[in-house]
């Protein structure tokens, strides 16, 4: 447009000879000119260093951070960054999906390039900028390099430039709350009623007697006692004994036609199969049982974890290791990334060696409204709307319930490695 | 979002800025107000807080209807292509000023705007100072708008990208402009930069662009000044009284005799446009006949100036400088009897030599600048100087034309000028008396007889005489049977100039004296300050040339001078000084930019040239004696390599610390600035500002983060506000303002217990701020 409009002042301008329009296309002229020795001179000393979080979630918004530094003496203005994939110099596959721009392939987790945006990026400054995508199913997204682009001044001339910084996220399948029934129902397994362990250290009933150590709570000193033998005597009680969950996630039936590895969701296909619930997700939808399975599976260990229910897992009919019961945050942190990570693929016919017997069994098909026989809770995906709801606050809420410390913990993976920088100019 | 916010506002003001500019130069102050005022409305309908756009369908029916109303009047209305061009263009605008505005929208509203600027620059009204002024504006406004759509075209980019990737677009909000510190001065020095490396690069290319001659028509010139002609080609007597004309300028003349401006206040000049010899005894109008049309002989200037008649050596000349600052009529306005004419943008003229006429059919866009010159004193048979001047006319160079009245194309030209058909023998027998009672006599049969200017002088005392004739412009109109001339003569006895003019011809022809009416200006308003005469519409004039014997054609006005002189009077106050100096503004702006033509190109590009040479040759010159000091440096002082090395560190050590004395200055105006100390006095104000640095550091953090504190604002009720909008999170600027207080008015001392508490609080506001990010 700025062309055009140049060359049709130039154009009036020879043509009637009138010195203003000789003026205007000077100025015209000026800022074509100032645009290349912008597009020249601008992004050339600008560092990038890609600040990724631990994890990201499927269907939840994931932010990628950019810390950008200016070490050039020209500002900048109007920034994008943004991320682009393949091997530069490489044709792309045909069948390689592309971003919005039509120009890089894209992830299989994502629909389109993740873009971020900076207004002003001063000459010796750094400032940080944040580009948000929504992972569209679980793995681990590898990000190759940065792309920097501003066609500041006068968007004649967008000059972009491309920096290696390799990095990579994990990407949970999807997650929700389980439904109270569920919770309810395993917490109502162990038929004898008893819910505390015979050891000491907890405070749920008497266990026994004990001389008084230093740093014991008065509350559970024993006084009667203690005057009859004239020694402080502390009393003992059982640790309480939560429900124990041995999942066993069974993958060895096939879900339905979209339940291949090869298929990929578009944008259309999540609004298409969006639930008129709100509840369970497009990905699961899209992704076909064996991916609903999976994300009912992590959403079950999650919400056992909240509620402090040790957790074990085994995965039949692909490759996993088996996870034996236990409650603690590295754990659940394992177990997630051991679901992100199932090829679904690559299925084996072996039943792997089992901590302890299944409690629960989540299969890709139909579950049971009751119990079995052995106690153990059949969830079946394809009734997934039954036995989850919506997490409000989106599934940090459940993964991080404390915020802070945790999520500082976990917050920031830095991919510090030197840029290597790469201009184009188009 | 307050950059988009701002670029509305300046996409608005370009607008009404661009349609005011159109308005100026088309000299339409109505559609100026009509559209002015529908243009700001707009901004209450549209975009103010209960505001709401014209639906679609409505905006598409305007813009149909434009198109229609462009199509009538090209092909109807018979308006001019680029002026019809410019009011499409202004009632689209005004349509998408009312019409829901994306980038799309915006983007049309921005080049509709700059392609009304360029037809603005090429009608006749842009050659006025008030437009230069107005473009000017618009082209500062214009960056910043361009700059800032840059701006939000790329935030708006993003924005859309991440709706599309989210499965819920509703929920996704525009991208934080993330900013470092000092974004808005640092935008506004980029953006003033950008401005004069731009307009640095617009001077070269305007002086060092060749120009060649305009090939648009005059059209549109006088389309455009058709209302403000006082000025005609033509003289119809029969209808209204002539318009008086307006102030409006039409040219400038500077008057040069032997070197010297010879213009005052007490001369004036007859400025002459065009010679008419044909009375249309019917129509009653003066008229140039088609014969001395006819006889107009095309020229081309291919070097300096064309000399029109043969002169003796000696004959002293005066020169007149015109800048010709309309072109709604293609006459060339000279001084009579005009012997040699020069320009360098008016190259394709035309000249009769029996009438003297210079006329032109080359459109003079913007304005035209020529020179003419003349014999101080006319030498007798200056006539047959025309004909040995001009080379002889071109073969099949004009096509054959009727000619009216004379059938004769070879016809004597003063026969053709001495016929007056109109009760001739009762206007004779008056001009008879007149001229016998001052003792002279002609036979008006004998037509060889000479013409004595003795008689010309008789007439016009005849004439001027208030007991005879007096001087109106409210003269009563004559019924069409009559003749408005012999109705002057002998009924009515008063008139303008024209029917005084008109009298005078045709008393002369009632006795054989050739006599024809010009029109033109009466050059007597001088401007001090630029030692020329200004020339308005309201000049126009009109006054009669006898052919005499021996001394060819002479100018007679019959008017009544001191009643001319009293219409055409400009009473002096200090107002008259003020309008002086803005019309030698105008003259100046219009002579170097506007009329900025060939000559003008090369004589400043030459005279450049020129000064540089002689400055670099030249050593009593500064840049010549500069040069010859580095030239003769190393002879000067002979150093070794470690010395020339010594220099230009010391001389980048000393370069570096003037760049960082004045960045220092810089920064510690800004923040006596901002910390409100430039009251203190300067010995307290830089220990003052040392201990508040805490203070800035936290308002440049907040700022960065969107939170700014107005300059009218006190820090206490920018704390109170923070505090109040988000208590939880910005608590420490409640502590660190507190503490401001403290130290700059309770004289307490910045102590290493405040400095430790100070930095742990910038921290934790660094943290809150950075987790909402």
């Amino acid at each position: 447009m700025y062309v055009v409009t140049t060359a049709l002042i130039l154009a009036s301008a020879l043509y009637t000879q009138a010195n203003l329009l000789f003026w205007a296309l000077g100025l015209m002229v000026g800022g074509l000119v100032v645009s290349i020795g912008w597009s020249w001179q601008t992004l050339r000393k600008v560092t990038v260093q890609r600040l990724l979080p631990m994890h990201g979630v499927a269907g939840e918004p994931l932010v990628l951070r950019y810390r950008l530094t200016n070490r050039g003496w020209l500002p900048v203005f109007g920034l994008v960054v943004s991320e682009a994939w393949g091997q530069r110099g490489r044709r792309r596959p045909a069948t390689a999906r592309t971003g919005s721009t039509g120009t890089l392939a894209l992830p299989p987790q994502l629909n389109v390039r993740p873009q971020g945006w900076v207004l002003h990026l001063g000459p010796g400054q750094t400032v940080q900028a944040e580009a948000t995508c929504w992972p569209l199913r679980r793995g681990l997204i590898h990000f190759d390099r940065v792309v920097l682009a501003s066609s500041f001044p006068f968007g004649v001339i967008r000059k972009i430039l491309k920096l290696e910084v390799a990095g990579a996220v994990l990407v949970y399948p999807p997650l929700y709350r389980m439904s109270r029934r569920v919770l309810g129902r395993l917490s109502r397994r162990n038929v004898t009623g008893r819910n505390h362990l015979d050891r000491a250290g907890g405070t749920e009933e008497f266990f026994g007697l004990r001389p008084y150590r230093a740093g014991d709570s008065l509350k559970m000193i024993d006084w009667k006692r203690s005057a009859k033998t004239n020694e402080l005597i502390t009393r003992e009680m059982t640790q309480t004994s939560p429900p124990r969950i041995m999942l066993a996630l069974d993958l060895t039936r096939r879900g339905g036609a979209a339940d291949s590895p090869q298929h990929t969701p578009t944008v259309g296909d999540r609004r298409r199969y969006r639930p008129k619930s709100g509840v369970a997700s497009y990905t699961a939808e899209t992704d076909g049982t064996s991916e609903r399975a999976i994300s009912l599976a992590a959403s079950l260990v999650c919400d056992a974890h909240f509620h402090g229910y040790p957790v074990g897992m085994v995965v039949l009919g692909v490759t996993c290791r088996a996870f034996p019961i236990h409650h603690s945050m590295p754990h659940r942190t394992k177990l997630l990334e051991a679901l992100a990570l199932l090829d679904t693929s690559a299925r084996v016919s072996d039943l792997p060696a089992m901590p302890a017997e299944p409690t629960v069994i989540i299969t890709p098909g139909r579950g049971s409204a009751s119990p079995r026989l052995g106690g153990q809770v059949l969830l079946g995906a394809a009734d997934m709307d039954q036995y989850v709801t919506h997490i409000k606050g989106g599934a940090a809420a459940l993964l991080n319930p404390r915020g802070g410390a945790t999520s500082r913990r976990e917050a920031v993976r830095s991919a510090a490695q030197r840029p290597r920088h790469q201009e184009g100019v188009s | 979002m307050k950059l988009i916010d701002l670029f509305r506002r300046l996409v608005f003001a370009q607008v009404l800025l661009g349609i005011m500019a159109f308005c100026i130069a088309e000299r339409n102050p109505g559609l100026l107000l009509v559209v002015g005022a529908l243009g700001a409305l707009s901004w209450y309908v549209v975009e103010g807080p209960t505001g709401r756009p014209l639906p679609r369908w409505a905006i598409n029916l305007g813009a149909l209807s434009a198109v229609l109303r462009l199509i009538a009047d090209m092909l109807w209305l018979d308006h001019h292509v680029i002026l019809a061009t410019g009011h499409f263009m202004m009632w689209l605008l005004m349509l998408l000023l009312y019409a829901h505005k994306t980038n799309r929208e915006y983007s049309q509203l921005l080049v509709l705007s700059l392609m009304q600027m360029i037809v603005a620059s090429i009608l006749p009204g842009g050659v006025s100072i008030v437009y230069g002024l107005i473009l000017a504006g618009y082209c500062v406004l214009a960056l910043f708008t361009v700059l800032l759509f840059q701006l939000k075209i790329s935030s708006d980019a993003v924005f859309e990208t991440n709706r599309a990737a989210s499965p819920t677009p509703d929920r996704v909000t525009r991208p934080e402009a993330v900013v470092g510190r000092g974004h808005r001065w640092q935008f506004r020095l980029t953006a003033a930069s950008v401005g004069l490396v731009c307009a640095a690069i617009a001077v070269f290319v305007f002086v060092a662009l060749p120009r060649t001659a305009s090939r648009m028509g005059s059209a549109l010139d006088s389309e455009v000044g058709r209302k403000h002609v006082g000025y005609s080609k033509q003289v119809n007597l029969s209808g209204p009284p002539p318009n008086a004309g307006s102030r409006e300028p039409v040219l400038n003349l500077a008057v040069i005799r032997n070197g010297r401006n010879i213009g005052n206040d007490y001369t004036s000049w007859l400025v002459r446009g065009a010679a008419l010899d044909y009375y249309d005894s019917r129509t009653h109008a003066w008229s140039r006949s088609l014969s001395s049309s006819a006889r107009d002989r095309r020229l081309y200037l291919k070097s300096d100036g064309i000399t029109l008649a043969e002169l003796a050596r000696d004959v002293p000349t005066t020169e007149a400088q015109v800048t010709l600052r309309t072109s709604s009529v293609p006459t060339l306005f000279t001084l009579h009897p005009v012997t040699h004419y020069d320009s360098a943008s008016l190259r394709k003229i035309q000249f009769n030599p029996e009438d003297q006429q210079l006329t032109t059919n080359q459109a003079i866009t913007g304005a035209a600048v020529y020179t003419v010159r003349w014999p101080t004193d006319p030498p007798p048979g200056l006539f047959e100087g025309y004909k040995k001047a001009l080379p002889p006319r071109e073969a099949g160079g004009r096509p054959q034309v009727t000619l009216q009245p004379v059938q004769n194309g070879d016809v004597n030209y003063r026969d053709a000028t001495r016929n007056w058909s109109i009760q001739t023998d009762r206007v004779r027998e008056l001009t008879l008396s007149v001229i016998r009672r001052v003792g002279l006599d002609r036979d008006p049969n004998r037509l060889e007889d000479p013409n004595d200017p003795r008689i010309a002088w008789a007439l016009v005392h005849y004439l001027r005489n208030p007991t005879n004739y007096s001087y109106s412009l409210n003269n009563p109109m004559v019924s069409p049977l009559e003749d408005p001339v012999a109705q002057f003569l002998f009924n009515l006895r008063q008139g303008h100039c024209e029917l005084f003019a008109s009298a005078l011809a045709a008393m002369a022809r009632s006795i054989g004296m050739s006599a024809r009416v010009i029109t033109g200006f009466r050059a007597s308003e001088y401007n001090h300050i630029g030692g020329y005469y200004v020339i308005r519409q309201r000049h126009a004039h009109a006054w009669t040339e006898i052919y005499c014997s021996d001394y060819g054609w002479q100018q007679f006005d019959a008017t009544p001078p001191d009643e001319v002189m009293a219409e055409h009077h400009v009473r002096r106050s200090w107002f008259t000084g003020l309008r002086e100096l803005y019309e030698h503004l105008e003259f100046t702006w219009i002579g170097s930019v506007v009329a900025y033509d060939q000559r003008t190109r090369a004589k400043l590009l030459s005279g450049i040239s020129r000064s540089f040479s002689y400055a670099t040759g030249d050593d009593r010159s500064w840049i010549g004696s500069a040069l010859a000091f580095i030239r003769g440096l190393p002879q000067r002082w002979r150093f070794d390599p470690v010395g020339y090395i010594s220099i230009v560190i010391v001389s980048f050590f000393i370069l570096l610390a003037v760049a960082t004395l004045v960045y220092l200055t810089l920064v510690h105006r800004r923040r006596v600035m901002s910390l409100q100390l430039a009251n203190l006095p300067r010995s307290t104000r830089r220990g003052m500002v040392q201990q508040l640095r805490f203070y800035n550091s936290m308002l440049d953090m907040l700022e960065r983060h969107g939170y700014r504190r107005p300059a009218w604002q006190s820090p206490f009720n920018f704390a109170q506000e923070l505090a109040r909008n988000e208590p939880t999170r910005l608590d420490p600027v409640v502590t660190l303002t507190q503490m401001f207080y403290e130290i700059r008015f309770g004289h307490r001392e910045f102590d290493a217990g405040r400095r430790q508490r100070t930095r742990a609080l910038l921290r934790r506001l660094e943290l809150v701020l950075a987790r909402r990010a």
